[in-house]
């Protein structure tokens, strides 16, 4: 099966020269302009994306932007005022938020999707609204509503002074019933994703099981434990030695002196704890979100004749989510472009295509361009959804 | 010139190999599929140029031609079609340079200058009838979190009262007129000022300022806030820096979301550092006026900075006690005119 790369062509430097441009540009114009840095943004992303000798496409107008992104910002004033005055208001307000995001998930995706154009067709979300509530709403609530049951079940028996029951429960609730309630939900929003993206008319496809979601879950714990577990050894071990170091001058000869010299390595051991914790919690997030994308790649086929392909790795995954981190720090944000590009170039570096590319029957859907409002205001709020 | 290129069908994704000729006269002629169409470069659409993104342009009727040799066909378009302004500013290394610069500036003076000077514009535009509401329900808020009833015998809270008002009738002026309430809040010597003007003096406080022109200190530097119309003001800074954060957090994806809510918080400190700094000097004016001098707000200050456990300055919403005393004693040896 022939496989086509996808690859990232854009340079951090050039890149750098656009986003501080259009940085100043939305500053002196108090902001109005960022609709328009916004869409050059996008565009040079999507466009320096390329698959089999062409280019991705964004297509979005900046006044849809702008439109889109001064409601969302009246909003957002709203709410922050709200919540440093009126917590009852703006609870009730969030609870609103809650019961429409679906709604604006849906409009989010399908903006994103008609805007996003491969060979002249424009993708597209076709999800209904009532899919999206079981999906994005309903389900979730149901999960946490078991967690909460078997929450509460825990606590009566200890109560109950069942205290040995009561812990097998809690154990199972945290290792089994967590994970598989979370699997369950998140395979039900990828399915509803991958299902309704559309290419033109041509349908995505893929069969995503809980059961799956489930598994990655269960090795992310044991990878995150094994880790935990192998640094801590490796701690004790440093600051044990550490501690006899420190006092090597007069080697202890009582009981005391020991005891002294194990907990000035404490001291060392409690620092480099929260460095190695904050690591620890990077790979690990690392290797749940490679799993799940190559996972769900590996499943999705467009018109069941081209197959998606991630072949996403942890620690070069981390590296480069570790060291944007450090860029950003470093240049105090002015790194922010060079981060994005090395990000992007490492993303379409491991996506590849498997089939035949020629998409003579690719037929674009001739659907009318949506309002930003949705998009900007799921921006604004930082809810994206997303299927990684 | 000819350029070879590939050629896609309106509204598909078909693509053919297609041959473009640029004519002098800035036409087009795209020669695909045993067919040709013929445009003028201004009739037909060109994306955006943007980086080193090949240029592609696409017909009236529907056909679009991308060049093999991206490069002739991007310079054969600058040299035909009128160079985008902006992107003519992306590529120039001196536009780079001035927006690194202009960025910094702006950015840093827009927190340390424009934002405050905004928010006094914005909150003397809400209405009285608001800060009312805003303070009551503070009220509320702090009663549930641990304000008891004060201990001060009824007789002390009256002399007190006619101090206050005393120290009202002499020159404050403002819209709201402030009112005095006593409580106690775990012990702790404080005083508070909310937005409807009311100021809360806890019983420790009342201890603790033993001399009758030390609690006027305290009650000075609380009408200082409700002078400066401080409470309005914070909301409104509280409330535009978390939109710009969330605005700047929304298009970072995660990687600095920390680092931002971080530089939100310092930011919010310092502004309320500002604010007392300022309610310092109100109070100290109003005594070097009436006293001729600031020696009781400097005694209250020594004996707080002798009470309480000190964070440092950058952590806190107060500037550090020594630095008070000493702004407050350079204000106390101003000639008095």
């Amino acid at each position: 099966m022939q496989q086509h790369p996808i690859t990232f062509k854009g340079q951090s430097l050039e890149f750098f020269g656009i986003w501080i441009v259009n940085i100043a540009l939305s500053i002196i114009t108090l902001g109005i302009y960022s609709a328009w840095a916004k869409v050059r943004t996008k565009r040079y992303f999507y466009g320096n994306l390329e698959l089999d000798g062409d280019r991705f496409e964004y297509l979005a107008v900046p006044i849809q932007i702008l439109i889109g992104r001064i409601i969302a910002i009246l909003v957002l004033i709203a709410w922050a005022f709200l919540n440093n005055t009126q917590p009852i208001v703006s609870a009730v307000l969030l609870l609103a938020f809650v019961a429409i995001f679906p709604v604006l998930a849906v409009r989010n995706m399908r903006f994103d999707r008609r805007m996003t154009a491969y060979r002249s067709v424009r993708f597209d979300f076709v999800g209904s609204y009532g899919q999206a509530y079981i999906n994005l709403l309903i389900k979730p609530f149901c999960a946490y509503l078991g967690f909460a049951v078997i929450s509460v079940g825990a606590v009566a028996l200890f109560q109950l002074e069942m205290p040995w029951l009561g812990g097998i429960l809690v154990a199972l609730a945290l290792l089994a019933g967590g994970p598989l309630l979370a699997a369950w939900v998140f395979s039900g929003i990828a399915n509803f994703i991958v299902k309704n993206t559309r290419y033109g008319l041509l349908a995505f496809d893929a069969q995503l099981s809980a059961k799956r979601y489930f598994f990655i879950s269960l090795k992310t714990g044991l990878f995150t434990m094994g880790l935990f577990l192998f640094v801590m050894v490796l701690l004790s071990g440093v600051a044990y030695l550490g501690g006899f170091i420190t006092q090597f001058s007069d080697v202890p000869t009582s009981k005391e002196g020991w005891s002294d010299a194990l907990a000035s390595g404490a001291a060392l051991f409690i620092v480099a704890f929260y460095g190695v914790f904050f690591l620890i919690g990077y790979l690990s997030n690392a290797y749940y979100q490679s799993q799940v994308r190559n996972y769900v790649f590996g499943e999705t086929r467009i018109d069941n004749t081209i197959q998606l392909h991630s072949d996403m790795r942890t620690l070069p995954y981390a590296s480069v989510l570790f060291s944007n981190l450090l860029i950003i720090i470093f240049t105090l944000g002015l790194g922010f472009p060079w981060a994005m590009v090395r990000q992007a170039r490492y993303l379409a570096s491991v996506t590849a295509l498997e089939g035949e590319l020629s998409l003579d029957h690719a037929r674009d859907h001739n659907k009318s361009q949506d309002s930003a409002i949705a998009d900007e205001l799921s921006q604004a709020f930082d809810v994206d959804i997303g299927i990684v | 010139m000819s350029l070879c290129g590939t050629a896609i069908a309106p509204k598909s994704a078909s693509k053919q190999a297609a041959l473009l000729q640029l004519g002098d006269d800035s036409t087009l002629l795209l020669v695909v599929d045993e067919q040709q169409f013929s445009e003028s470069v201004h009739e037909v659409t060109l994306s955006p140029s943007l980086g080193r993104i090949p240029r592609k342009v696409t017909f009236s009727n529907g056909w679009s031609f991308t060049a093999d040799d991206t490069r002739a066909f991007n310079a054969w378009v600058d040299e035909h079609t009128q160079r985008s302004w902006i992107h003519s500013l992306e590529s120039s290394g001196k536009t780079i340079i001035a927006s690194v610069v202009v960025s910094i500036v702006l950015s840093y003076g827009f927190f340390i200058y424009g934002l405050p000077a905004l928010a006094v514009v914005v909150a003397d535009l809400i209405p009285v009838k608001a800060s009312h509401y805003i303070g009551e329900n503070t009220l509320e808020l702090l009663s549930k979190s641990g304000f008891d009833s004060s201990e001060i015998p009824e007789q002390q809270q009256e002399k007190i009262r006619v101090q206050f008002q005393a120290l009202l009738s002499q020159q404050f002026d403002s819209e709201i007129t402030p009112t005095l309430l006593f409580k106690q809040w775990h012990g702790d010597a404080n005083a508070f000022a909310l937005a409807d003007g009311t100021i809360i003096l806890t019983d420790a406080m009342v201890e603790l300022a033993d001399t009758s022109a030390q609690l006027d200190a305290v009650l000075l530097h609380e009408l200082g806030h409700v002078h400066h119309n401080h409470i309005l003001q914070q909301l409104v800074k509280a409330s535009m820096v978390s939109v710009l954060v969330a605005y700047i957090v929304g298009d970072a994806s995660g990687v600095g979301d920390i680092l931002l809510s971080t530089a939100a918080l310092g930011i919010s400190m310092r502004y309320s550092q500002q604010a007392e700094t300022e309610a310092d000097q109100y109070a100290a004016n109003q005594l070097m006026l009436r006293d001729g001098s600031v020696s009781a707000i400097v005694e209250l200050f020594e004996k707080l900075r002798a009470n309480q456990l000190e964070l440092p300055s950058w952590l806190s919403s107060h500037p550090d006690m020594d630095e008070r005393i000493d702004g407050i004693l350079v204000m106390g040896q101003r000639p008095s005119s």
